[in-house]
């Protein structure tokens, strides 16, 4: 009886032990293990496709056919830390492939030359930590950007923060671009050795600050002011310049500084449960005698819980550079010229439809988070013309 | 020059006045949503490019302002 007394006291320490033990398991699971998360993944694509007839590479007319392939994808990934602060890492990799006619005009001798066709591969990698303790967020990126004539280093550093009850944020960035380039010059302006081709250095430096402001429950709107320093070789290289009585043509020269201010002002605001207003508004001044004013305007329109259209319009002006002038214009060569229409007075309008579906269980799988599609229409009153589709998958 | 900036002050101006209005957080529910966010849209993106690549302004748009490409 003693022998079975003891047996039944030593199952019960051992189930106690048991248990005990697992008591002191939520003890120990205070420990909350924070992996790494992927909290976000966008797949962009779009085809773009434009038409015109004032090519700077034939001397302000010639064709401007152009066609672009791009996609890209954007990847989030998120590490919380034991204060509920977070480690965002940001992973984008982006792919471009444009055939262009007026760019196979650069060297006309070669049936298909390099630049009739490019592929652009554009790689950025970005960390920012966010400390909710503060509000406030600081981080950083790095870009490279590679072309057959153009190779591009880049960095940036940015700072966020949040005061007066989440109501008021301040984000500043500072930029950089350290650009080299092929002075690929038009065929005929070449010397002896035409196909080795000069580097050329071009330098950026961009910093943006941004306002963004509560007006009340359903306005909120950002103020955004940019102050952008270029240096280096700012000029194309390979658009030709055309004056009266000569039909030798000479190269575009454009000075090696430029300094550009735009500012903007961007104000959302929620109409009802259906309607969401965005509006933009950009003014623009640089130094070489540009100044533009830019209104856009987007109404988001929920049809219902899936699907939102996005009908858009812009609306863009720009008076043109001092150092424009169209091809047979000048009679005496300029120190400083171009006959790129680009950088002419001109005014231009794009409207555009996008929809949008998001399920509330998400496309198939609730990680399929939405797929956004977007066609859009360009215009400009100098005759060119273009058009977009865009696609955005966004995978959560 | 002058009279964008004296637009952008008077308009500061306007929004710090404006924006003594209380915010409750369960009244954030509209701001919140994704289409109210005060950045361009990622499917904006290609638009935007081709934009700083077709004309002589950029930036103030959460774009480039230069740089980065053969663009411009």
């Amino acid at each position: 009886m003693k022998k079975i007394s003891l047996q039944i006291f030593a199952f019960f320490i051992s189930i106690l032990s048991v248990w005990g033990q697992e008591k002191i398991e939520p003890k120990e699971s205070n420990y909350e293990k924070r992996n790494l998360k992927i909290e976000e993944v966008n797949i962009l694509g779009s085809y773009y496709t434009q038409d015109g007839n004032n090519s700077g590479v034939t001397g302000g007319i010639g064709t401007e056919k152009l066609t672009d392939y791009s996609s890209s994808i954007d990847i989030k990934i998120i590490k919380p830390t034991a204060k509920a602060n977070k480690h965002i890492i940001g992973v984008n990799v982006g792919i471009d492939y444009y055939t262009s006619a007026s760019s196979d005009n650069i060297d006309p001798i070669l049936v298909s030359s390099p630049s009739y066709s490019d592929i652009r591969i554009y790689p950025t990698v970005s960390y920012s930590y966010e400390n909710s303790n503060n509000n406030s967020v600081i981080g950083g990126n790095v870009s490279f950007s590679k072309e057959f004539d153009y190779i591009s280093r880049g960095g940036q550093v940015n700072y966020s923060k949040a005061f007066n009850k989440k109501k008021t944020e301040w984000i500043a960035k500072l930029n950089v671009f350290f650009d080299e380039l092929q002075e690929i010059k038009p065929y005929e302006l070449r010397g002896s050795n035409t196909r080795i081709y000069e580097t050329k250095t071009r330098n950026t430096f961009n910093l943006s600050n941004a306002i963004n402001q509560t007006i009340n429950s359903k306005i909120q709107i950002a103020l955004i002011l940019d102050v952008a320093y270029q240096n280096g070789y700012l000029s194309t290289p390979f658009n030709r310049f055309f004056i009266k009585n000569d039909s030798i043509a000479k190269l575009e020269v454009l000075p090696d500084s430029r300094i550009k201010i735009p500012i903007g002002i961007r104000g959302n605001i929620f109409l009802n449960d259906k309607l969401i207003l965005r509006n933009f508004y950009r003014f623009y001044w640089d130094n070489w005698g540009i100044l533009s004013n830019t209104i856009q305007t987007e109404l988001n329109i929920n049809l219902n819980s899936i699907f939102t259209l996005s009908p858009s319009l812009r609306w863009y002006q720009q008076t043109g550079s001092k150092f424009f002038y169209e091809k047979n214009e000048l009679i005496q060569l300029a120190d400083f010229r171009t006959s790129d229409f680009d950088l002419s007075n001109f005014q231009s309008i794009f409207g555009g439809l996008g929809i949008k579906i998001q399920p509330k269980n998400g496309i198939i799988s609730p990680f399929f988070n939405s797929i956004e599609l977007k066609y859009g229409y360009y215009a400009r009153t100098n005759g060119l013309n273009a058009h977009l589709i865009s696609m955005n998958v966004k995978i959560k | 020059m002058k009279k964008g900036l004296f637009v952008l002050i008077v308009l500061s101006g306007i929004c710090m006045i404006i924006s003594c209005a209380k915010v409750l957080p369960h009244q954030r529910v509209y701001l919140n949503q994704s289409d109210m966010e005060l950045s361009s849209k990622p499917i904006d993106k290609s638009e935007m490019n081709f934009e700083s690549y077709r004309e002589g302004a950029s930036g103030a748009n959460g774009g480039k302002v230069g740089g980065g490409c053969g663009c411009n």
